[in-house]
């Protein structure tokens, strides 16, 4: 079977998973928990068989990559979409780790989410990101690397509500959105700059021969297309100052806060700076400020994770640290053991984080049978500090390191005081000539009113062809 | 030397409608009534659509009609004849029963067959009759006034007016703007014959005063349409106090973008050229502006609004860049804000009339747990309306920042942050409609019928598998952009991207 086939097959399997789920679920077929979760392994190990076949492919040939391109997707006078797929020593192990922990979660998700009512939806949203995950790794240019980014996001969101008659996770959901949203700004702009700056986005052109060799993009531009990938990748890896959003994301079900925000989705932005890495070195100050937002978000997330009070978050704070150390290492130019460093953290963390609800419950019991005298677990090395710091660190740890706070003052708060300045504006000098008052701002109904509907409501929809 | 059709087909597409909006006006039984308006439009459909892949086989030609010249069908105005008719019979077929009326329906096929003789025009005297006749059912006829027994609800809120008297009011100041524009634009080109005063091919080259005061007067008919800063109130009002329906139908046959690049652009260059960017900047602003009200709107009919106008001003920056991708990525915009918006439209209109009132999104309502699937539609199309990836908003946007990037970057870069803004409001009001600890009422609400079903699964296969394959929805946008950017530049693709 041809490698452009191969390639392309990987995105298509999670895909088409994904739209057999979809259409079932529209079409109203009730389709048993077993088979869904062993339609999604078996993807799954496919995919990874199929990966580990290019890999080999690749070894054996002695290539630097294999590059598939499947033309142009769409185009428009000189401006063209191409779509093409890119495999070598970067995105093959990512791509592979993402095949077997997604397949990993799988299996897990099957008994951890047993009866819940959104059972099929949490299979269909897994693989979606699979999907999307699996382009991202797998795209041939920076263009196509968004359509994953993209999937990736929102896929996290849905998952994060997943518990969605709660309204926390749906608040930590549009919280999240929000962050996404504004840093993905970074990586559109970004990847427009280089269709201006040198016509296109494709790694083969940018990345010649994968990376080692000089790419067409210098000077300032080289430096402004690295400072907007930056900040993409600094809100989709939660480093500082946008580490507030990895917290609140824990909302969502132990499986997809182990693939997301222990194994996959947090790398992503690891990733973009590893492929984008010809890009940073031909710029000036990115590496030094990809190497101080490491380092910042490494300190910052040791010691508020200390002060977390339940395990996910001290997880969501062990990856932001870990995650900060990569980012050091990206700085330093030092690829080959970010990429080791991403792969084994991958892995460390999703092991945490599926052990986390059944190790919780043996810490009880344990702690039971020790009549409820299990001793501390020791001291720390902040012990060494001045009682006054010490005091002045968990009051800094607790408030997560002001930064929701900081962003929240300087950022949101002004943004929503301009809005409804504008609206003030808005109502004040449209009402006259026969606008919206503020009066109109008022729905029709209120929930209260919604409320004693409920009796009213079973005749209407009985009848309601409506 | 122009093609012809091989049948009168947007003959048919124009005066089916037409002919049956008088038909259905008598009629007593509303099924009745609604059965005949769907089989007219779906007709009417079908030809447009045949029309449609008449030209798709032959881009380059402007096919007219086999016996008579009013119409004519080419690339530009190919997709959005047969789009609107799709969801003119959308809006038919997911109508909410409840207030339905023999009338409004009528006055849904007058405005249908109206706007397509608008887009079909081959000359500006059609072009002005199919606009003010759009227009007709709402600032005329009583066709769209809801019953006087009936309470609030999706077909008018506003005492027995579809729209509130500042839109119509608006609405008419527009029709009023395009005649000075056209009668200008025909005066200043005395000395040719009617035919070519009146046709759509003579350019007026040069920047006289008269050019000048018939782009004003034509660009101020679109701001007034289209509900451009300060413009834009009527349209919020109307979408708070009006038929949702109806106002997104309206506002989504954005008659003000096609006159912009079927009449000012081409036949205007010169002028269009120097003073454009006026206009341009002013699409920018009313963007951000109706983006940062969103923000903090709390009626849903408002939010739902001012994203609307925000996404449909991109519309005007995209045309501003003079370059075929620019432009094209402003035409295929077009088809997406009309769909998603017309998808989400319904939703709402869908859900308002299974509650009976409209809804309080001030805390979360919960109604996935009864309608699933119109929460699945609803957020499909929000998702699709801001540009994500796998749905026909990505090209779009794409095409778009890549245009205006080209040829202005302090455009490129305002526009995806507007653009991210939207999509937090459009979350928001998903999160709020459908999320969070459910209302009691949320329980028992009905999920999509059948017929709702069919028609938005029918919407999200068209943004979805056009966010797949796109290229054969780009493709007449492209051919109808660079021949815009031919016309105005008299060279080809003079300004690409890189």
């Amino acid at each position: 079977m041809n490698e452009g086939l191969l390639l392309s097959l990987l995105i298509l399997l999670p895909g088409g998973v994904c739209a057999l789920l979809g259409i079932g679920w529209l079409l109203g077929w009730r389709m048993a928990e077993r088979p869904v979760a062993r339609l999604t392994v078996a993807c799954y190990c496919v995919v990874l068989t199929i990966i580990v076949t290019l890999w080999l492919r690749l070894l054996a040939g002695g290539h630097a990559q294999i590059y598939a391109g499947y033309g142009n997707w769409f185009e428009v006078g000189h401006y063209h979409f191409p779509l093409a797929l890119w495999a070598d020593r970067i995105s093959l192990p990512l791509l592979a780790l993402s095949a077997f922990l997604t397949a990993i979660v799988a299996v897990f998700s099957r008994r951890y989410i047993h009866r819940d009512e959104g059972f099929f939806r949490f299979f269909m949203l897994l693989n979606l990101f699979g999907s999307g995950i699996l382009l991202f790794f797998a795209a041939g240019s920076f263009d196509l690397m968004i359509g994953g980014w993209e999937v990736v996001g929102v896929t996290s969101i849905l998952l994060i509500a997943f518990f969605q008659h709660r309204s926390d996770p749906v608040h930590s959901a549009l919280r999240v959105f929000a962050t996404y949203r504004a840093c993905d700004v970074g990586l559109l702009v970004g990847v427009v700059l280089m269709h201006l700056f040198v016509g296109t986005s494709e790694f083969k052109e940018i990345l010649p021969n994968n990376i080692e060799a000089h790419t067409p993009l210098l000077g300032s531009s080289a430096t402004m297309v690295a400072f907007l990938l930056l900040l993409a990748a600094v809100g989709k890896a939660a480093q500082a100052p946008f580490s507030g959003w990895l917290p609140r994301a824990m909302e969502g079900p132990t499986p997809s806060s182990a693939i997301f925000y222990g194994a996959l989705s947090v790398h992503a932005g690891a990733y973009l700076l590893l492929r984008a890495q010809p890009i940073i070195a031909a710029s000036s100050y990115v590496a030094e400020a990809i190497l101080l937002i490491g380092l910042l978000t490494a300190v910052h997330a040791t010691f508020v994770g200390r002060a977390c009070a339940d395990a996910k978050t001290s997880l969501a704070y062990a990856s932001m640290a870990q995650l900060g150390i990569i980012f050091i290492e990206i700085g330093l130019g030092w690829r080959q053991l970010a990429l080791w460093h991403i792969a084994g953290h991958a892995l460390i963390r999703t092991l945490q984080f599926l052990r986390a609800p059944s190790m919780l419950h043996d810490h009880h019991r344990l702690h039971a049978a020790a009549g409820g005298h299990l001793s501390a677990t020791g001291t720390h090395f902040e012990a060494l500090l001045p009682q006054a710091m010490q005091r002045w660190l968990y009051r800094l740890a607790l408030d997560r390191g002001h930064h929701d706070t900081f962003l929240d003052r300087f950022v949101v708060a002004p943004v929503v005081r301009l809005a409804e300045r504008l609206q003030r504006f808005e109502y004040r000098w449209s009402e006259p000539v026969g606008g919206a008052t503020s009066t109109h701002q008022q729905p029709l109904a209120s929930q209260a009113e919604l409320l004693s509907l409920k009796s009213s409501l079973k005749q209407k929809a009985d009848g309601a062809d409506a | 030397m122009p093609d012809h059709l091989f049948f009168p087909l947007a003959s048919l597409g124009v005066f089916l409608p037409l002919g049956l909006a008088l038909v259905v006006w008598k009629m007593t039984s509303v099924e009745q009534a609604r059965r005949w308006t769907a089989g007219a439009l779906a007709t009417s459909f079908a030809a447009l659509l045949a029309a449609g892949l008449t030209v798709a086989r032959a881009p380059e030609g402007r096919f007219t009609e086999p016996f008579w010249q009013w119409f004519a069908v080419d690339a530009l105005n190919a997709v959005p004849l047969s789009l609107f008719t799709a969801m003119a019979l959308g809006v038919a077929v997911l109508a909410p029963k409840g207030k339905l009326t023999p009338q409004w329906l009528a006055g849904l096929l007058w405005m249908c067959a109206m706007t397509n003789a608008a887009y079909a025009a081959n000359n500006l005297v059609v072009f002005v009759a199919g606009w003010a006749g759009s227009l007709a059912p709402f600032i005329l006829t009583q066709a769209f006034a809801r019953p006087a027994s009936s309470g609030t609800g999706d077909l008018g809120t506003a005492g027995r007016r579809a729209l509130p008297a500042s839109a119509q009011v608006m609405l008419a100041a527009s029709l009023v703007s395009l005649c000075i524009g056209v009668a200008l634009l025909v005066f200043a080109a005395r000395g040719a014959s009617l035919h070519d005063a009146f046709g759509l091919a003579l350019v007026r080259k040069g920047d006289s005063w008269l050019l000048f005061a018939a782009f004003a007067f034509l660009m101020a008919a679109v701001v007034l349409r289209k509900g451009i800063f300060p413009a834009h109130f009527w349209v919020v009002t109307s979408f708070e106090r009006g038929s949702l329906l109806l106002m997104t139908l309206l506002m989504n046959g954005h008659l003000g973008a096609f006159l912009i690049a079927r009449i000012v652009l081409p036949l205007l260059p010169d002028v269009a050229h120097r003073a454009w960017p006026l206009f341009s900047n002013l699409g920018l602003f009313t963007a951000a502006y109706a983006a940062l009200l969103a923000l903090v709107a709390r009626n849903p009919r408002r939010l739902f609004a001012l994203v609307a106008v925000s996404q449909s001003a991109f519309l005007l920056t995209g045309m501003q860049s003079y370059t075929s991708v620019g432009i094209a990525g402003a035409l295929v915009l077009w088809q997406v804000v009309a769909v998603a918006v017309t998808m989400m439209a319904a939703v709402y209109a869908g859900l308002e009339a299974r509650l009976g009132a409209a809804l309080d999104t001030t805390g979360f309502l919960g109604l996935a747990v009864g309608a699933p699937r119109l929460a699945v539609f609803f957020a499909a199309g929000g998702l699709a309306l801001v540009g994500l990836p796998l749905t026909l908003g990505f090209p779009a946007e794409d095409l778009l920042l890549q245009g205006t990037l080209a040829t202005n970057p302090y455009l490129g870069v305002v526009l995806p942050v507007v653009t991210a803004l939207n999509a937090f409001s459009v979350v928001r009001l998903f999160a709020r409609l459908f999320l969070g600890r459910p209302v009691p009422a949320a329980h028992d609400l009905a999920d999509a019928l059948p017929r709702e079903r069919w028609v938005l699964t029918a919407a999200l296969l068209f943004l979805l598998l056009g966010g797949l394959f796109p290229a054969p929805l780009i493709r007449l946008p492209a051919l109808a952009a660079e021949r815009i950017v031919n016309l105005v530049s008299g060279s080809v693709d003079s300004a690409p991207p890189h």
